[in-house]
């Protein structure tokens, strides 16, 4: 039973980020295009399916917070409330708290958080009842102030499923008889309640009292209706009455539960008592106002004509954890909801574990593939060549495809940034636009998830030290508006994304000081301009005098360089004084397999990223160039550095009679490799290498090649460093 | 610590003191003795300031002993209410049923309930 409990909820927290996202992007929508009413609906339609999810699985935080965001929204849909820019952060910030509620689903309930909400739902609030007072065409503008009460109701009226304007929680007790006799007492009870919360209203239940004549004195006849304000949850209550829960009927509801939950508290306790007047007691103790009290019963007679309660709602019910009329209401949202989705993309979500098991799979299958292909060549059976050769196209095949089912585009994270800059730019008050360019590129899924947080830090840095003051632009003849662009391509391989403003840019020579200060770098040692532009990616580096609230302590941007490099990338820097910067991540396509470049020094092989051979020349047909102390090769006028990969690697045996030259190309630098054999294209199944290899530089990997050796897969990106300082360095 | 009841009859009212502890412990006996001054069919007027503690069985019996004077047609004024009287009716919610001459449950006018 918990376990398809556990399994719902996960679908849920799962469907509700998503819903979640969608409110992101319209509520940024609705800031350029704010009277679409198309994106309001979206955004409403997001808080009402979590809320109603919510309350399935007496998420009650989620609920009452939600409820407040979607009765605002829902007087932004019909008019009552126009949405201004003010109104469209503190949603923004709304949702975000949601995100947060949902990630924190099954901790238990925390001060904190339950003050966050306090405060955003104040803000709310204020929000709406500072621009209700213009546009409100109904009652509330027969009073010059709109008062939130007033405002309550009307949004009750107007609602669904309406809820109670009480935020309090409504308890309602009936003793057992024999509750006295037991030792218990009512008082202490609520004395314990007042030290949990305040009681705002309790109304004393005596209509079964007997006369003195008739009362056996010592059985309990009463019964109590409390409305209760505390920041604490249903369990906690109920764990009050726990001694008395067994004979004493207890109903707790919620603040702001469904009107339909006081119907059937009504409904049930009329059945007990005809003559009982809980409708009265109820708005006596402050849980409802008469006009709720009416659309409560309203409503009872409603609900019990169209009452079809769905599968899951019934074993809820079953269990008596939730009321049928909220379950139907959540699930056929639910259902509309997932409908569209189909509509608009036909997705399955799988397990990303399983996705992993098909991947390594796949990648046992080329190698053994690889296998296989070596075998038949051995052999020379024509007709097995050929077979095998079909079978690798399709492995390959197969390979590109359930490589791909890993391949998200970056789009949707670089559209998290329009937020990031819009925050961000409000805290500094400056004026930015954001420019995203390649969207559409495609990298893995667990790229793209470990690298948001340095792109943000990225973007943040360019802001808040990039950009320079609105006064400081205009003096430098540059448009007060700043602009900070997101751009992703690939790239040999690799995909890139750079991150750039066309702020103050980064004075090179100052970061260089700065280092030699702090003692990151000796006075003596030369450095190139990039290299110093490089030193902004040490620890303990600030780019910026003033230390602000964002950035500029000098921690993060080692740590953004940290998680680059633990995702095979690197960081470039590119910056020129008064124009601007750009910070360039370059990361591997993917973290498994590659289209891979054999080659084969002494007795050993060697794969180079398909991606990054330019070309493949005999060494003999180049000619060398020995000037400045360096080798170098001229490649059709060009000068290119080159490393011999026989003495990198110490292979010291026999010479090789005829030797290549492979050219390849990072980053728009290139340098030769100098091999002995060109053995082609290979597919690569990269297996990482163990901790101990991790300093070892120029090699990034290993493979497993058809005949069972191990080739060391090449870090054309370290080589070709290593190929310009040795060539430097004579 | 028992609780005791004193009686004192004037000419067209009959007034009774509570003292002590009235509590589950005691209330099977205030309980009979009540009944028994309730005979006389006169008006009671009852002093609480004697009772130093009372729980809800006690307010209970309270209670009873209105709405049946209200049944029989006299009138039964709680005077003098002791402070633990007093808070325990606040607790309960009970203060407006007991504080108005006129017993009437619906009639919330000076209740101790809600805002709205």
């Amino acid at each position: 039973m918990s376990d398809i409990l556990d399994q719902a909820q996960e679908t849920f927290v799962n469907e509700s980020l998503d819903l979640l996202v969608d409110m992101e992007e319209s509520l940024q929508q609705l800031q350029s295009d704010p009277d679409d009413a198309e994106l309001i609906n979206s955004v409403f339609r997001a808080a009402h399916t979590i809320k109603g999810s919510a309350g399935l699985f007496g998420l009650d935080d989620i609920v009452s917070f939600t409820h407040e965001v979607e009765n605002t929204l829902d007087n932004v849909r019909d008019g009552s409330l126009a949405i201004t820019d003010k109104m469209i952060d503190v949603l923004l910030e709304c949702r975000d708290h949601i995100e947060l509620l949902i990630e924190n689903i099954g901790e238990p309930s925390d001060a904190g958080m339950q003050k966050a909400s306090a405060d955003l739902l104040q803000a709310l609030k204020q929000c709406s009842s500072s621009e209700a007072a213009p546009t409100a065409d109904n009652e509330t503008s027969a009073s010059p102030q709109a008062q939130p009460p007033a405002q309550y109701t009307d949004k009750v009226d107007r609602e669904e499923s309406p809820r109670v304007a009480n935020s309090n929680w409504h308890v309602s007790l009936h003793f057992g008889q024999n509750v006295f006799r037991n030792g218990m007492d009512p008082l202490s009870f609520l004395r314990y309640l007042n030290s949990l919360g305040e009681v705002t209203g309790i109304v004393a239940v005596t209509e079964r009292v007997p006369t003195l004549d008739a009362l056996d004195p010592e059985s309990c006849w009463l019964g109590l209706e409390v409305d209760f304000d505390a920041d604490t949850d249903k369990q906690t209550i109920m764990d009050v009455f726990e001694f008395v829960a067994d004979d004493s009927r207890i109903s707790i509801l919620p603040p702001h539960s469904k009107l339909s939950e006081y119907a059937a508290l009504i409904e049930q306790l009329k059945i007990e008592n005809e003559s009982y007047r809980i409708g009265e007691l109820l708005i006596k103790s402050g849980a409802l106002t008469q006009r709720e009290l009416d659309q409560a019963l309203a409503h009872q007679q409603a609900t019990k004509e169209d009452d079809v309660p769905a599968p899951l709602g019934e074993i809820l019910v079953a269990q008596g954890s939730v009321d049928p009329s909220t379950i139907n209401a959540a699930l056929t949202k639910q259902k509309k909801v997932k409908e569209n989705k189909f509509r608009e993309s036909k997705s399955i979500r799988v397990d990303a574990e399983r996705l992993d098991q098909l991947i390594n799979l796949v990648g046992e299958l080329v190698i053994a593939g690889a296998g296989t292909s070596l075998k038949a060549q051995q052999l020379g059976n024509e007709d097995l060549l050929e077979s095998v050769s079909v079978v690798s196209r399709l492995v390959e095949e197969i390979r590109d495809r359930s490589l791909r089912l890993r391949m998200v585009q970056i789009g949707e994270t670089f559209n998290r940034f329009n937020r990031v800059v819009r925050d961000v730019s409000r805290e500094l008050g400056k004026s930015i636009n954001l420019e995203i360019c390649g969207g559409e590129t495609e990298l893995d899924k667990s790229v793209v998830e470990k690298i948001g947080d340095p792109l943000t830090h990225l973007v943040r840095n360019a802001i808040d030290h990039g950009i320079e003051s609105a006064e400081e632009r205009k003096r430098a003849g540059k448009p007060e508006q700043g602009n900070v662009s997101l751009n992703a391509y690939h790239d040999s391989g690799n995909i890139v994304i750079e991150v750039s403003d066309d702020g103050g840019g980064i004075d090179a020579e100052k970061v260089y000081q700065k280092a030699v200060e702090r003692g990151l770098i000796s006075a003596s040692q030369p450095m190139s301009r990039g290299e110093k532009l490089r030193l902004i990616l040490e620890a303990g580096l600030s780019t910026k005098d003033a230390v602000s609230d964002l950035s500029g302590r000098g921690v993060g941007m080692d740590v953004v360089k940290k998680n680059v490099e633990a995702l095979r990338g690197n960081i470039e820097v590119d910056s020129t004084l008064g124009q601007g910067s750009t910070l360039r991540i370059r990361l591997p396509l993917t973290l498994s397999i590659i289209d891979g470049f054999l080659v084969g020094v002494g007795d050993s092989s060697y794969v180079v990223q398909l991606d990054s051979v330019v070309e493949c020349i005999e060494f003999a047909q180049i000619e060398e160039v020995h000037q400045h102390g360096g080798n170098y090769i001229n490649l059709r006028g060009e000068v290119l550095p080159y490393l011999n990969l026989r003495t990198l690697f110490g292979d010291n045996n026999s010479h090789a009679e005829r030797e290549n030259i492979v050219v390849v190309r990072s980053g728009g630098q290139k340098a030769g490799l100098i091999v002995d054999q060109l053995m082609g294209e290979y597919q690569t199944v990269i297996k990482p290498l163990s901790k101990i290899f991790a300093r070892l530089s120029g090699i990034s990997g290993s493979t497993i090649l058809g005949s069972g050796d191990v080739a060391m897969i090449l870090d054309v990106e370290a080589l070709i460093k290593e190929a310009e300082r040795s060539c430097h360095g004579g | 610590m028992e609780c005791t009841i004193q009686s004192q009859l004037k000419s067209n009212q009959q007034l009774l003191s509570l003292k002590g502890e009235l509590t589950i412990y005691s209330v099977a006996d205030i309980k009979q003795s009540l009944l028994e001054q309730m005979d006389n069919k006169k008006d009671v007027t009852v002093n609480l300031s004697g009772v130093d503690e009372i729980d809800s069985a006690g307010l209970q019996l309270l209670f009873a002993l209105k709405s049946y004077a209200v049944a029989n047609n006299v009138v039964v004024t709680f005077s003098d209410h002791s402070t633990p009287v007093l808070e325990a009716m606040e607790l309960l919610g009970m203060t407006a049923l007991f504080g108005d001459p006129v017993v009437l449950p619906s009639d919330n006018a000076r209740s101790a309930g809600g805002p709205q």
